[in-house]
């Protein structure tokens, strides 16, 4: 019993264990507003569409329904990691993209070219998205390496440049764009694009959109863990990042870093687009805006408490929530509530750092105490 | 009790969270006398202070002054009751000019003298409740009679950013007054002073003392110290510890109180010969990129085995740029660089640090460390490269660890856990000897360490020195920036004094005396040095 | 730290078991008539065809007191359109209401599989379902004969004294196109009669909804062009054309519904002269009402058009009667001109892989899409 006990303890003085808690803590915290909010629309509904957004896919009565929507839930899922972990790794290395909207579109003009064009294989037409894309976060990171150009404002004007591009490229290529319902093809199931579904979809009543797609992206979620915890290259990335004038003392290349950094986001942001598209999910549509995906990458990132693993996690509440929300408009909530109150729930997760910063100085004044106290007994 | 007292602290206990910064402490301040608070870093000076000038709520005790309790809210409630104090960074406006300064806050109205008619009474009226128009004449002949009276020459029409340190003190002295202060109060006054504007500050501590004002001067420069004050107060790790009339006590007395046990002052150190050369610099010159202004101009010395050779002078004379030129964080414009023979002008910093060059840099939380890393990460901070550490773009973790514990053991470096310890919560203390740890084990010929007890207290300071002198024992180069005359005579070897990013002297320690060096560093050339001092005898 | 998760796991467990159990507790699954529409790109309050369908549903619904509801899908993708029918479903809903060509493969997905739900489709013909797919008996779909309303649209412009016409439509589908060719067509036969000369800018919007960059390329129609009035022919895109007609004191014509009341009221009194009805509201009520209380349900793709002249608000396409603002052009000449079409003396062709052949008195500029 007290072996337990001791194991909690010391669980829970642990960085990682306060991550997670602050980020389960933003979490309940946007479900309760989220849920205040629907009290305050329509009350007699509001805890069966809270349950509707909790429940997502199993509310359906259907088990059949059931797999097949935990099944989209999952493959929905996946876009998302790769986009949050293009901009962890970013963020590790002291830059914030915000750029991860364009890289997409611009892997999205590759896919569709590639996908619907040419039929090549699912994996170089991946490939090459990422690649693609990898070279198009690369203007942000050379602009930022060599002439100091804020990520920041880079990554947004580029976020507009690559959707008119995308739009402006697709839309005028009658191979690849179904115009008279203004959107690209879509891939097919049949095509040589599309990512197999290795006997995934069996698993969720014939859900065509889950497959290799999700094994690939927990691998690539492991490669970034190991890239940050075990070799020179996440090392000295995480030391620019957490204090660039230290990387500089040691010797560490910063125009070489932020370089790599912003490749390897992009490449990431590229292996969104594909995920999302290459199922047979989707395709591009005229847009007036960059896709939300770049942006709830952002939100799930800092949700997952900037860790590799932590982002599947997060990513993965924000698509149910999102799903889920999208189920509470027949309840009197019109959409535009339903999407409030999504983001009201994703965005909450902002506070994270908030909280988290509370925590960690409530915990330094502890240590501190305790220092101070070790060098009296030994006086 | 014959002696009135200006102000009483009595039993003052203030606790942020779990920790006691002040526990049940005595401050007694006799009318017309200076007293010292003497006590570490950290030991709760500045907290007692604060609590005085209204800053913090003491959770326990009382204030009174003389003899009647009061009770301070805030700094307004301390200005009523006319007490002044000058924080340790000034609080000035830079693009004020001195005048405007020291009349901010406490600004004297236009108004029609005694006996005003109508139209002047209703301006009186106007200006006093609507308008604030300044008599800026009225303000400033005030200020001219405390400047006489208190001879605290200041330009008062220069703005605050074009004047020294020195006077931006005097300013704030001169608004203390200006205020009718009659208890003062100074943290840490001389920190930021040369040698010879510590005697001029000390003597117009002296003169206020004489026009009756009482002072509290916070320091732990015994020097000063014994040299104006009329008791002490010694305070340690926010214990009340004793209070001393100065003539009856002694420095090594004091001291001991402070960090509780006996403190050797001078360090001894066994005299070498030093060896061969290891570093020679060369004509450096770098040019500083944003404002275009020559920050070292064609400097040249050398660093031989079993030395150390210590780059004197006041906080930024160009000693900070002439080991950024050195270890490669800053470009320079001519000049070379030699290592153990060796032209290292055109390497990248990474190829410096591989060549031999060992860096304890003089901001820690800067350049020297990673604070949100642990003690293993920031271990390993510049030779993660080397092959013990890495192979094949992985990190070696086992090996990792074992060095870190290696340092931890040897260099008894303190934390609330192991070495996965977060540095950032760790003492300024711990901290610096992660980096002097690291950087000694490297084990390189050339050693440079800026200020490498900057910030620590008296015990830390001591086992830093210690260190150093073992490695100058163990026959390495060492050049060292320091800004401490007690340091850089009880550790140097070769005095190098810098003042406005040239050498303009070199040393031995044994030869010369505190003043000569002090004056070398404020910038008086050798021919005027002896000219002052002939002036002296005279 | 502990307090924290211990607060935690309290909070999460309190909110938990409240929404839950107040949520299973509030559900009654009645097996009551219910019916539920699902929508395509906008929303059901995009003024036009997505809100005649809405309130079409919502009327007879309340008429006769049963449940009535709208799903939105999430974002815009077949499997999205699925979840929201499959959710209305298996909330109990007996009849689908599907406006728009969008929803056919989502139809063709869920329709085998509910074969007790009824699926009313809109606007969807036989290319939108998937290839070899074969039609369930609970699918029945109707398509309207937009062109003749266009037609009806453009002869009463130009009969109006209208010579510098404006077409501006949504994305290039099937039923906008027939919209805008007919229109054109109706342009021409009145100039032919007339013998006036007249101009018309032919343009897409490629979306459904209006924005600065529509309203922009309007406004410059109505200053550049001197475009007198401006057929708008895409859903929510109206808004910028109101807008612009608003600011330049030019006209348009509405489309799907009869969107006088609605810019009256949003934008200025007067400036929709007229509009391009189908019957939607008309064919959800009608329809809704056969196969509630008789029963009757005509599965397949079904046509609808004219079926009279006499009446002619019961036609499923046609121009608002109510509020009529025309006045050269007057609802007799109305009457007569649907019985000329009726009787074949006036023939509107439905081509829409060609331009409609026009005479030496019309000019027609295509432009192509703003977007």
């Amino acid at each position: 019993m007290t072996k337990i006990k001791t194991f909690f303890s010391t669980l829970l003085k642990k960085e990682g264990t306060k991550t997670v808690i602050t980020s389960l803590w933003c979490a309940l915290l946007g479900l309760i507003l989220g849920f205040l909010l629907l009290l305050f629309i329509n009350a007699k509904e509001a805890a069966y569409g809270m349950t509707s957004v909790l429940g997502n896919y199993l509310i359906f009565s259907n088990p059949q329904d059931r797999l097949n929507y935990f099944g989209q839930t999952l493959a929905k899922t996946a876009p998302l990691i790769a986009m949050s972990l293009s901009i962890l790794v970013c963020y590790k290395a002291g830059l914030f993209n915000i750029g991860g909207s364009g890289q997409y579109s611009i892997a999205v003009i590759v896919i569709t070219f590639l996908g619907i064009g040419a039929n090549m294989p699912w994996y170089l037409t991946m490939i090459v998205a990422m690649i693609a894309s990898m070279l198009w976060a690369m203007i942000t990171g050379a602009l930022k390496a060599f002439f100091n150009v804020n990520e920041v404002i880079s990554g947004i004007m580029l976020n507009w440049i690559a959707l008119y591009i995308t739009n402006g490229i697709l839309s005028t290529n009658s191979i690849v764009w179904d115009s008279p319902h203004s959107e690209a093809f879509t891939i097919s199931t049949t095509s040589n694009s599309y990512i197999p579904s290795i006997g995934l979809d069996k698993l969720f009543a014939n859900n065509s959109i889950v497959g290799l797609g999700m094994i690939l992206i927990l691998v690539v979620v492991v490669i970034i863990f190991i890239l940050f915890k075990k070799t020179t290259l996440g090392y000295e990335l995480k030391t620019t990042g957490l204090n660039s004038d230290a990387a500089s003392y040691a010797g560490m290349n910063k125009v070489k870093n932020v370089l790599i950094a912003t490749a390897i986001s992009g490449a990431l942001a590229g292996l969104a687009a594909s995920l999302n598209l290459q199922n047979g999910f989707t395709s591009w549509r005229l847009s007036s805006t960059p896709v939300d995906i770049g942006f709830q990458g952002i939100s799930s990132a800092f949700l997952g408490g900037l860790h590799p693993i932590g982002v599947i996690f997060s990513s993965y509440f924000i698509v149910h929530i999102s799903e889920g929300g999208s189920m509470i408009t027949d309840l009197g909530f019109s959409p535009e509530v339903a999407s409030i109150m999504t983001s009201l729930i994703i965005y909450l997760s902002g506070f994270v750092f908030f909280i988290k910063e509370l925590l960690r100085r409530h915990e330094i004044k502890l240590e501190f105490a305790k220092a101070t106290r070790g060098k009296e007994g030994q006086a | 009790m014959s002696e009135t007292y200006a102000i009483e602290m009595l039993g003052i206990t203030k606790k942020f969270g779990n920790i006691l910064a002040n526990d049940h402490i005595d401050i007694r301040l006799k009318k017309g006398h200076i007293l010292a608070l003497c006590g570490e870093n950290d030991a709760g000076k500045s907290t007692i202070m604060s609590i005085l000038f209204g800053l913090f709520q003491p959770d326990e005790g009382v204030i009174k002054k003389e003899g009647v309790e009061v009770k301070i809210q805030n700094p307004n409630d301390a200005t009523k009751l006319n007490i002044g104090m000058v924080h340790q960074h000034f609080k000035l406006v830079d693009s004020f000019s001195v005048l405007q300064n020291i009349i901010l806050g406490d600004e004297t109205l236009k108004e029609y003298p005694d006996k005003p008619n109508v139209f002047q009474k209703a301006f009186n009226f106007l200006n006093k409740h609507i308008f604030k128009i300044i008599d800026v004449k009225k303000a400033r002949e005030e200020v001219n009679k405390i400047i006489e009276q208190y001879d605290l020459q200041v330009d008062l029409d220069k703005k605050v950013k074009d004047i020294s340190v020195e006077m931006q003190q005097k300013v704030e002295i001169i608004k203390m007054l200006y205020r009718h202060n009659e208890i003062l109060i100074f943290d840490e006054p001389t920190a930021v002073l040369t040698e010879q504007e510590i005697q001029d500050f000390l003597t117009v501590l002296t003169h206020l003392k004489e026009e009756g004002k009482s002072i509290i001067f916070i320091s732990h420069k015994l020097n000063e110290v014994f040299q104006v004050s009329d008791e002490i107060t010694v305070i340690r790790k926010g214990l009340y510890i004793d209070t001393l009339k100065t003539s009856e006590t002694t420095k090594e007395e004091v001291s001991s109180l402070m960090v509780g046990r006996k403190v050797e002052f001078i360090s001894e150190k066994e005299k070498k010969t030093p060896q061969e050369e290891v570093l020679r610099v060369e004509h450096l010159s770098i040019m500083d990129p944003s404002s275009k202004k020559k920050v070292v101009n064609d400097v040249s010395f050398n660093v031989r085995k079993g030395e150390i050779v210590t780059l004197a002078g006041i906080d930024g004379n160009g000693q900070q740029e002439v080991i950024y030129g050195i270890t490669g964080l800053m470009k320079m414009q001519s000049g070379s660089i030699m290592l153990d023979r060796k032209d290292i002008s055109t390497l990248s910093i990474r190829e410096r640090i591989k060549a031999g060059i060992s860096h304890i840099p003089e901001d820690r939380h800067k350049h020297g460390l990673v604070l949100d890393y642990s003690i293993y990460e920031n271990s390993i901070l510049d030779r993660y490269f080397e092959k013990d550490y890495s192979q094949h773009l992985l990190l070696k973790d086992k090996n990792i660890t074992k060095y870190g514990d290696e340092l931890i053991e040897k260099y008894d470096i303190r934390s609330s856990g192991d070495g996965n310890t977060l540095v950032r919560g760790m003492s300024g203390g711990n901290q610096q000897k992660i980096i002097i740890g690291r950087e000694i084990e490297r084990n390189q010929d050339l050693l440079i360490a800026v200020q490498p007890t900057r910030g620590l207290d008296i015990g830390a300071i001591e086992g830093i020195h210690e260190l150093l002198l073992k490695q100058r024992e163990n026959d390495k180069a060492i050049l060292l920036v320091s800004l401490e005359l007690d340091q850089v005579f009880s550790l140097s070897d070769r005095i190098l004094v810098m003042y406005e990013g040239e050498i303009v002297g070199e040393f031995d320690p044994h030869e010369v005396d505190r003043e000569t060096l002090g004056l070398y560093m404020s910038g008086a050339r050798k021919d005027q040095v002896n000219a002052i001092k002939e002036n002296k005898h005279d | 730290m502990k307090k924290f998760f211990v607060s935690l796991l309290a909070t999460a467990l309190v909110f938990f078991t409240l929404v839950f159990t107040i949520g299973t507790l509030t559900r009654n699954k009645a097996d009551e008539f219910r019916v539920a529409m699902v929508t395509d790109f906008t929303d059901v309050n995009d003024g036009s065809f997505n809100q005649a369908c809405y309130e079409g549903g919502k009327e007879w619904c309340k008429n006769n007191h049963i449940p009535f509801n709208y799903y939105k899908p999430s974002s815009i993708s077949v499997a999205e359109r699925i979840k929201s029918i499959t959710l209305a479903i298996d909330r109990g809903y007996d009849v689908i209401l599907c406006p728009g060509y969008a929803l056919g493969e989502a139809i063709a997905e869920v329709a085998p599989k509910h074969p007790d739900v009824y699926f009313i489709g809109l606007d969807i013909t036989a290319e939108d379902f998937p290839e070899h797919f074969i039609m369930t008996d609970n699918i029945c779909v109707f398509n309207y004969h937009e062109e003749v309303a266009g037609y009806l649209a453009g002869y009463a412009a130009v009969k109006e004294g209208f010579t510098r016409l404006g077409y501006v439509g949504g994305m290039p589908a099937a039923q906008v196109i027939r919209f805008g060719y007919g229109y054109i067509q109706g342009i021409d036969d009145a100039a032919e009669e007339l013998k006036k000369n007249v101009d018309v800018e032919y343009v897409y919007g490629g979306q459904f909804f209006g924005d600065s960059e529509i309203h922009k390329y309007v406004d410059n129609l109505y200053k550049v062009d001197k475009t007198e009035v401006i057929f708008s022919c895409g859903g929510s895109i109206y808004t910028s054309i109101a807008l612009a007609a608003k600011e330049n004191n030019g006209y348009m014509i509405g489309v799907d519904s009869d969107q006088a009341p609605i810019i009256d009221r949003d934008y200025k009194e007067g400036i929709c002269i007229t509009s391009a009805m189908k019957g939607i509201k008309q064919t959800v009520i009608d329809k809704l009402e056969e196969l509630y209380f008789q029963h009757i349900w005509k599965k397949g793709i079904n046509d609808l058009g004219l079926v009279s002249s006499e009446e002619p608000e019961k036609n499923y396409v046609q121009l608002p009667l109510e509020n009529w603002r025309l006045k050269n052009f007057t609802i007799e000449d109305y009457k007569k001109l649907i019985e000329e079409i009726m009787n074949g003396s006036k023939i509107v062709v439905d081509d829409i892989e060609n331009h409609p052949v026009v005479s030496q008195y019309t000019k027609v500029n295509y432009r192509g899409s703003i977007k």
